[in-house]
């Protein structure tokens, strides 16, 4: 079942937030790797949409120690990006989907979907987003107290510190069509603070503050990796149970601590 | 919209966010593209788009306007099959047939690209697409095949001494 929603394709950022805000709201076409399918079968109505394929937002830039990812860079360019991002980009989908899909579209994506949404946290990166109220910027936090994603918003682009060092672990089976039931993320900033957070510890990404603080009080890994449970608000889906979620969580949390070194 | 499909130029009238799939499937009645999972999931709906393997189901008609387009039927024809086509056969790659027209697309891509006899190599490029009837050890050695570019004559191939038939008693009959 296909609408016959008009698509416009605008040629810039700027013509992209005109139409994506002008009424009536439009819904962004990225990837479309989760979207065109949800149309197709009918699980999302599309009045109008706006695909960014040619609005030039595809870039990756890095100055003064920041990385700025434009929100329509494909998955498979995030690859090549240093832990946590890389190795989660990476994670996703097979090789024919991380060429389509786009970061944006990732961040914009409901649970159990949205697993960059949790290196993200972890680095505190931020947000830039529009919609009819003009330009925001914030953390992911912010942009999901925002709304998220919702026809008339346009997410722009993302940008981060370039951490010490970073880490990511994932638990998903081995086949690259499975989801990632749960995956922490940690940072070492330039400060020497580690962040730590998860995805799949709670309905969606969430930061692990007890265990970063078992780290800066000098604490050991395993005494982090066994705090973290607090942070979790673990519950049941068709990937894990709550009561497999509260037990792995830990282990998870020691291994990515050990990879970062902490 | 202007797709080319299999070097023919054609001129579509499906919705901008209908999937390619179905504007293959259903408009243009090219029915190679499987239209298995409809999701993304399981690969047997990739043509190449401008030569990469791309999921039809997950591709709008509108991301895709000028594009060339080609599915198994502008690969190869009965008469002279593409190498991927003849290492298929050759090594009984196929079993019920539905898989066998995305990972032969695909597949043509990795060749085309390149891609070596490596099986993690092949195993990578071919990890979105499933083989419901799990053939995948005849698959990988069909795709090393094509990739090395042995010399296959399909006409042998049910006579090869690889390949050893079990005879189900009564069913000559
Ligand atoms: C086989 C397969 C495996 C997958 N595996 C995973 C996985 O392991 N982990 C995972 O997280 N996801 C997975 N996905 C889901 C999904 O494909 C990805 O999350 C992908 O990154 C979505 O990006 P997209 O560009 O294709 O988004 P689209 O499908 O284009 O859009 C998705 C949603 O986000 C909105 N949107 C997109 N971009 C913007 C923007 N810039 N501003 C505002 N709204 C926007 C759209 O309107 C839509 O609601 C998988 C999908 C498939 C088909
Ligand atoms: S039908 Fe497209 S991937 Fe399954
Ligand atoms: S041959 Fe039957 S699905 Fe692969």
């Amino acid at each position: 079942m296909t609408s016959t929603a008009a698509v416009s394709m605008p040629s810039s950022e700027a013509e992209a937030v005109a139409a994506v805000t002008e009424q009536p709201f439009a819904t962004v076409l990225a990837g479309g790797t989760l979207l065109v399918p949800q149309h197709t079968l009918g699980q999302v109505a599309v009045e109008r949409a706006v695909w960014l394929g040619r609005a030039e937002m595809d870039g990756i830039s890095r100055s003064n120690g920041r990385m700025t990812v434009g929100a329509a860079a494909p998955l498979a360019a995030c690859t090549r990006l240093d832990a946590p991002v890389g190795p989660c980009a990476a994670n996703i989908g097979d090789n024919e989907v991380k060429a389509q899909a786009t970061i944006g579209g990732n961040i914009c994506s409901p649970a159990p979907y949205g697993d960059l949404r949790g290196p993200l946290l972890a680095l505190g990166a931020v947000l830039r987003w529009a919609d009819p109220d003009g330009t925001h910027t914030g953390g992911i936090a912010d942009f999901a107290a925002s709304g998220g994603a919702r026809p008339g918003m346009l997410l722009l682009d993302v940008a981060f510190a370039v951490p010490e060092a970073g880490s990511f672990v994932a638990l998903r089976r081995h086949h690259t069509q499975s989801l990632t039931a749960m995956s922490v993320s940690a940072v070492r900033g330039a400060d020497g603070a580690v962040t730590i957070a998860a995805t799949g510890a709670a309905p969606d990404a969430c930061r692990l503050h007890a265990a970063e603080a078992v780290l800066a009080g000098g604490g050991s890994i395993a005494d982090a990796a066994a705090a973290s449970v607090s942070d979790a608000d673990p519950y049941d889906d068709a990937l894990a149970s709550a009561a497999y979620r509260s037990r792995v969580l830990p282990v998870y949390v020691g291994r990515a601590l050990e990879q970062l070194g902490a | 919209m202007e797709l080319t499909v299999n070097s023919v130029s054609c001129t579509v009238q499906s919705p901008p966010l209908t999937s390619l799939l179905n504007v293959l499937r259903e408009e243009l009645d090219i029915t190679s593209p499987k239209a298995g999972c409809e999701s993304g999931g399981c690969g047997a709906c990739t043509v190449l788009v401008d030569g990469q393997p791309r999921r039809s189901c997950l591709t709008a008609l509108c991301t895709v306007d000028g594009a060339a387009v080609v599915t198994v039927e502008g690969l190869g024809t009965p008469e002279d099959l593409s190498r991927v086509q003849q290492a298929f056969i050759h090594h009984y790659a196929a079993q019920c047939g539905f898989c066998s027209d995305g990972m032969v697309v695909a597949a043509t891509a990795y060749v085309n690209a390149g891609g070596s006899d490596d099986t993690d190599a092949i195993r990578e490029a071919l990890a979105g697409h499933f083989c419901r009837c799990t053939g995948y050890v005849k698959i990988l050695e069909a795709v090393a095949a094509a990739a090395r570019g042995d010399e296959l004559d399909i006409d042998s191939t049910a006579s090869s001494a690889n390949n050893t038939y079990v005879t189900i008693a009564g069913a000559e009959s």
